[in-house]
């Protein structure tokens, strides 16, 4: 009995150092995945900033929304190109101004984190959507700094919106890896 | 022999009285010729700057009194009584003779005369200070010169007779004893930098008194200015005078200006958003006062723009549009991330993501221990 029970016992160890080895295979392979994501959006990123037709038409897509949501606001703006112009002040989108780079780095993680496809689906929607939504706000803020505390504009973007955006975008992610990754793990 | 004897006694009494006198006076007589040698040169007479330390040590004074406070013009209301000291001094050690000061104000002739003295003479570097009254009355309003001339009857011959007219320092201007007004008017842009179209632009009219009575508040109107074309009234204007309002599409003022004193009238128009780029808009306002001091506006005085040498010349705006396709000044390009933002937000969510992964690993490893325990 004490004999077949220490086999048992043995078999046992030997599944779980196994089924262990393997889960921290995982884990390695999760951020393999990571890194491999990011080298591949980091390419995207590449082709698309070599890319003039697709910069511009992201570029102008977001002006232009910039600009109606200013509109909506009350002001005078149009959106020429890539640039939101006003009588007394405007604002042009660059490549780097549409988040590119934030987006591509945070759908890595969302792609690299272990969880289930529909899980993943919807972080990636959570985030393109919140991103692009937060970039809106900050433009559009960043044009009634620019208009009325001309002299803050700089304070504003590289200290206030840069932080609000960084934290918001890992905020995110960690919402999502916390309550939608997790919660469809464990279910 | 007792005459004969008297006589050689007297004599010789009389020689040694002469030796006598003369010792006494040799010195003296020395003395004078070494002291004072004859002055081959003629005399000339100056002004000596104020301030300059004359013999004696006594010092020059050129100076304009009034009986108001101290400055340069020295303002006085016309018949005012003022007094002009001056110091004429004789350069040489020639003696000048009689000779007369006279002074006068802006020109050198009988219509300009102030007074003259007379002077006695003037021994070798001597001086001689002079004091005139200059009684205001009919003097013209406005600003005066006043030039002092020594030896203006040409009496004394001179070493050197260029140097014997003097202009005072201190100008005085007289003001009348009637109202005098004169306007200016500027604009200026709240926005700062030019004027653009669907700008709010303030005008700033200055209305000034410069006369001695106060101007009042006279039938009619002492203000307008005619809002013109392309341009809109904003609704807001203030006189720290008066009154001020808007009649059909003039600004118009009306109130007292005391003696000396000025208003201040402002108003805000907006500029029309049609206007194009470069486009000039001109305006004057008017003044309607009261010249004689009959309490009717009988002068008109037309603003001045005092940025330009011009006099009395409308105030103009020049209308500056930037297209707006053009990237301008205030154009902003505003990367979401920097380049260390970039980096500080890949190495957050790479320590996030594993954190995550650990935190993870303990929630499954800890569902198998509570299955195993199960």
């Amino acid at each position: 009995m004490n004999k077949t029970t220490t086999i048992w016992d043995r078999v046992h160890r030997s599944w779980r150092t196994i089924l262990e080895q393997r889960r921290g295979g995982r884990r390695l392979a999760s951020i393999l995945i990571f890194v491999l994501s990011l080298s591949g959006f980091a390419v995207f990123i590449l082709w698309i900033m070599g890319n003039e037709a697709a910069t511009a038409s992201l570029q102008t897509a977001i002006a232009r929304i910039v600009s109606s949501s200013l509109n909506l606001l009350g002001q005078k703006t149009e959106a020429i190109g890539t640039t939101v112009s006003s009588a007394r002040f405007s604002i042009a989108v660059v490549t780097a101004c549409t988040g590119l780079f934030l987006t591509a780095v945070y759908l890595a993680a969302v792609l690299a984190y272990p969880a289930r496809w529909l899980a993943k689906l919807l972080g990636a929607g959570i985030g393109l959507t919140g991103i692009f939504t937060l970039n809106i706000v900050r433009l559009v803020s960043l044009f009634y700094v620019g208009l009325y505390f001309p002299r803050y504009v700089d304070q504003v973007h590289l200290l206030i919106w840069q932080s609000l955006t960084i934290v918001f975008s890992l905020f995110l992610w960690l919402f999502w890896a916390g309550k939608v990754a997790h919660a469809a793990y464990k279910h | 022999m007792r005459h004969g004897g008297s006589r050689t006694g007297l004599r010789s009494r009389r020689a040694a009285g002469g030796w006598l006198l003369c010792l006494a006076l040799a010195p003296l007589v020395m003395t004078g010729f070494a002291a004072d040698p004859p002055c081959e040169k003629a005399p000339d007479l100056w002004f000596p700057a104020p301030g300059i330390v004359l013999s004696h040590g006594e010092i020059s004074v050129q100076q304009v009194i009034g009986p108001g406070p101290a400055g340069n013009p020295l303002v006085v209301c016309e018949g005012t009584l003022i007094s002009v000291i001056t110091t004429v001094d004789n350069l040489t050690c020639g003696d000048a003779g009689s000779f007369d000061v006279s002074l006068f104000y802006d020109f050198l002739d009988g219509a300009h005369l102030i007074g003259v003295q007379h002077v006695v003479g003037l021994d070798d570097c001597e001086h001689i200070v002079l004091e005139f009254a200059w009684d205001t009355t009919g003097v013209p309003p406005g600003e005066h010169t006043i030039i002092a001339v020594a030896d203006s009857g040409g009496d004394v011959d001179e070493l050197n007779e260029t140097n014997n007219q003097y202009t005072f320092e201190t100008k005085v201007e007289v003001r009348p004893l009637v109202p005098l007004i004169d306007a200016d008017k500027v604009f200026l842009d709240p926005n700062g930098g030019s004027p653009a179209p669907g700008d709010t632009i303030v005008y700033e009219i200055t209305i000034r008194n410069d006369g001695c009575r106060d101007h009042h508040n006279n039938p009619g109107h002492e203000f307008t200015d005619e809002i013109p074309a392309l341009m809109t009234y904003a609704g807001v204007a203030t006189a720290t005078l008066g009154v001020v309002g808007l009649e059909g599409n003039r600004v118009v003022w009306n109130g007292e200006i005391p003696a000396g004193g000025a208003v201040t009238i402002t108003f805000q128009v907006v500029l029309d958003n049609e206007l194009e780029d470069l486009e000039t808009i001109c305006n004057q306002g008017m003044v309607y006062w009261d010249s004689d001091g009959d309490d009717t506006n009988d002068s008109q005085e037309p603003t001045d723009d005092p940025s330009t040498a011009a006099f009395n010349d409308p105030t103009c705006l020049t209308v500056h549009q930037l297209p707006p396709s053009a990237p301008m000044a205030g154009t902003i390009d505003a990367p979401t991330l920097t380049e260390w933002g970039a980096i500080a937000f890949g190495a957050l969510l790479a320590a996030a993501f594993v954190g995550m992964l650990m935190r993870r690993r303990r929630l499954t490893s800890g569902q198998r221990t509570g299955e195993e325990v199960g």
